[in-house]
């Protein structure tokens, strides 16, 4: 676990991934309160697709939040999993919107988002075979030296298996980011749902991911839909999920945590407490830990609970 | 792990492909459900693992009603006052057919409904209101106008500092962030009245142009008169000062039309239609600095 933990440091160091602290996905309510009031939060995270455009508003808002805050930018739409070309001018776009707002890092999902020129918008899951991991792994290898930095790639929820896949879901993504030398932004919610829409343990699921290339955490709430979890972000985050946060922090040590809400979506204080619960539990964790060993020189240099 | 079938799909393009179309089509994975369609539904069994809980139709049909209800609300929100008119059920109706015909191809969800207002003008429903098309011509501007490119628009004091020897040859043009819309039926009322109350009545079918522009973030929209369109098109093509006070004085026809000229560029700027270009700040600059060398000539 200590060599883990240096190659993470390490992992980090090279690609200049900073600990963010505990923050909100930037949504279009809080504008206002955000922009007026300047809450503590320690960063937001926004969705790429909403400020790929040419001007107005959204624009306005984000120059204003980056003058204050760090932020990342998350995106829905590079079908990195498609079998359809890269989509060339989507990723230029995205390049000039990172060199004008600095993000700390971009992010996307394993999966892919349409196929033959059209779009689903939605996040729809690979088939866990040899074939999908070198296609999806040569393709971030190139949005990489596109955007000529790493990028985080996210595990989506599913509520579909393919009877091709000859790995597991985990090892599947731990390949693809070895493979493509690319960090892993981990969702929480996203396994507690996917380990009960496919039967499996959450906590095999978070123990074979290395430890080194995990940059960032999702938090969420999901809901119940008959015989499935559904990733709806539009509740709390259960306590189910707090738990296998818990549980993730043990192994992964402080990492940057990131609450989604993204329909019912509540006023801004709550989002600030569900950031302050993840704090909580973070500097619990790491006191638990310091209390055994002292973990202090092995930690990244910017990194602060 | 892995359960091969003789008839598994084994390349991604192959998968992806046929995820597509179960995805878009969601009345045939139903059918199949039902029994009417034993190879569609052995087709998805052979694709999708169904070995423990819900099985593979039921597992792509979450799938497929995610698709059509994120569109729906989408569209929903692109176009309140369309919806408002022909009634939730119906343009829910509308919505899926358009998808049918027009599935999105953009990366960003935003532009699912650019080819809506055409889909629109292309339909003859029974209960479909004749002025639909425009309505929703009129709503996907609003939209478009909403994230257009940023200008700076010019002011008043700018227009002040511009020598009057320079006006006659100045040429002006409209901020991007604008555009002009020719309608069949005025139905700008009808998205205000949507917008303010919810209430609306059926508008007349009159020719009725219609301009959309953004100030401070803010879309705004209104009818223009003849005079004014006419000038605002001249202005876009390039014609100089000079032949857009021509074209209004012919169009105003009265005798002496300075007054309401004058009141027409007061209305652009304050309603920062007009745009701060390079021409006119070099114009500007040039007076200023003439200005500048009389002073200190005087001193």
């Amino acid at each position: 676990m200590g060599g883990a933990i240096e190659m993470m440091v390490e992992f980090r160091k090279r690609n200049a991934f900073p600990f963010l602290g505990f923050g909100a996905g930037l949504r279009r309510p809080h504008y206002n309160h955000i922009l007026d009031h300047h809450p503590r939060m320690d960063w937001f995270e926004v969705i790429s697709e909403n400020f790929m455009v040419a001007g107005g508003r959204p624009l306005q808002v984000l120059e204003k939040v980056r003058e204050h805050y760090p932020i990342v930018l998350h995106g829905v739409s590079l079908s990195i999993g498609s079998t359809d070309p890269l989509n060339r001018g989507y990723l230029s776009r995205l390049a000039s919107l990172a060199r004008r707002f600095e993000p700390a890092w971009i992010s996307d999902h394993l999966c892919w988002t349409g196929v033959g020129g059209r779009n689903l918008h939605d996040l729809m899951p690979l088939p866990y075979t040899e074939e999908a991991l070198r296609h999806v792994a040569k393709r971030i290898r190139t949005v990489q030296e596109i955007l000529e930095r790493p990028i985080l790639i996210e595990n989506v929820s599913s509520y579909m298996e393919f009877t091709d896949s000859t790995l597991s879901e985990w090892e599947f993504l731990a390949a693809v980011a070895q493979e493509a030398d690319c960090g892993i932004l981990l969702d929480i919610n996203n396994i507690f749902v996917n380990a009960f829409n496919h039967r499996f343990d959450p906590v095999t699921y978070i123990d074979m991911i290395p430890i080194e290339r995990v940059v960032q955490f999702h938090m969420a709430g999901h809901s119940e839909h008959g015989a499935f979890l559904l990733d709806t972000h539009d509740h709390p985050v259960r306590e189910e999920v707090w738990s296998l946060y818990d549980y993730a922090l043990r192994r992964f040590g402080p990492v940057s945590t990131l609450v989604e809400w993204d329909d019912n979506i509540p006023g801004f204080a709550t989002l600030a407490a569900t950031a302050e619960e993840a704090r909580r539990r973070a500097q619990a964790a790491d006191g638990a830990k310091d209390s055994t060993r002292d973990r202090a020189s092995q930690r990244t240099p910017d990194v602060s609970l | 792990m892995a359960r091969k079938t003789p008839h598994a799909i084994v390349h991604l393009k192959e998968l992806q492909t046929f995820l597509y179309k179960r995805v878009t089509a969601p009345s045939r994975t139903t059918r199949a459900r039902r029994g009417k369609n034993y190879s569609a539904c052995s087709e998805v069994e052979n694709v999708i693992r169904s070995e423990a809980g819900p099985g593979a139709l039921e597992r792509i049909e979450i799938y497929s009603a995610a698709y059509f209800q994120r569109l729906l609300e989408c569209l929903k929100e692109d176009f309140p006052a369309t919806m408002a008119v022909a009634g939730e059920i119906e343009f829910g109706k509308l919505v899926r057919e358009y998808l049918v015909e027009h599935p999105p191809t953009e990366p960003s969800i935003d532009w699912a409904g650019r080819r809506f207002a055409r889909f629109l003008a292309g339909q003859s429903r029974i209960f479909q209101p004749p002025f639909l098309a425009d309505l929703a011509g009129l709503e996907w501007a609003i939209s478009e106008i909403f994230v257009a490119p940023d200008c700076a628009a010019l002011n008043a004091a700018e227009l002040r500092n511009i020598a009057p020897e320079s006006w006659p040859a100045l040429l002006l043009r409209m901020v991007p962030a604008s555009v002009i819309l020719e309608c069949e039926w005025r139905i700008a009322g009808v998205r205000r009245a949507i917008e303010n109350s919810g209430q609306w009545s059926d508008p007349a079918r009159e020719p009725a142009t219609v301009i959309i522009w953004r100030r401070a973030g803010q879309v705004y929209f209104r009818e223009l008169e003849a005079a004014e369109n006419e000038a605002l098109k001249v202005m876009s093509n390039g014609a100089t000062f000079d032949r857009l006070c021509e074209i209004l004085a012919e169009r105003l026809g009265d005798e002496n039309p300075v007054e309401a000229i004058n009141c027409i560029f007061a209305g652009w700027i304050a309603d920062g239609l007009l745009a701060r270009t390079p021409a006119v700040d070099a114009v500007a600059d040039g007076a200023q600095s003439k200005n500048r060398r009389a002073r200190k000539e005087r001193s």
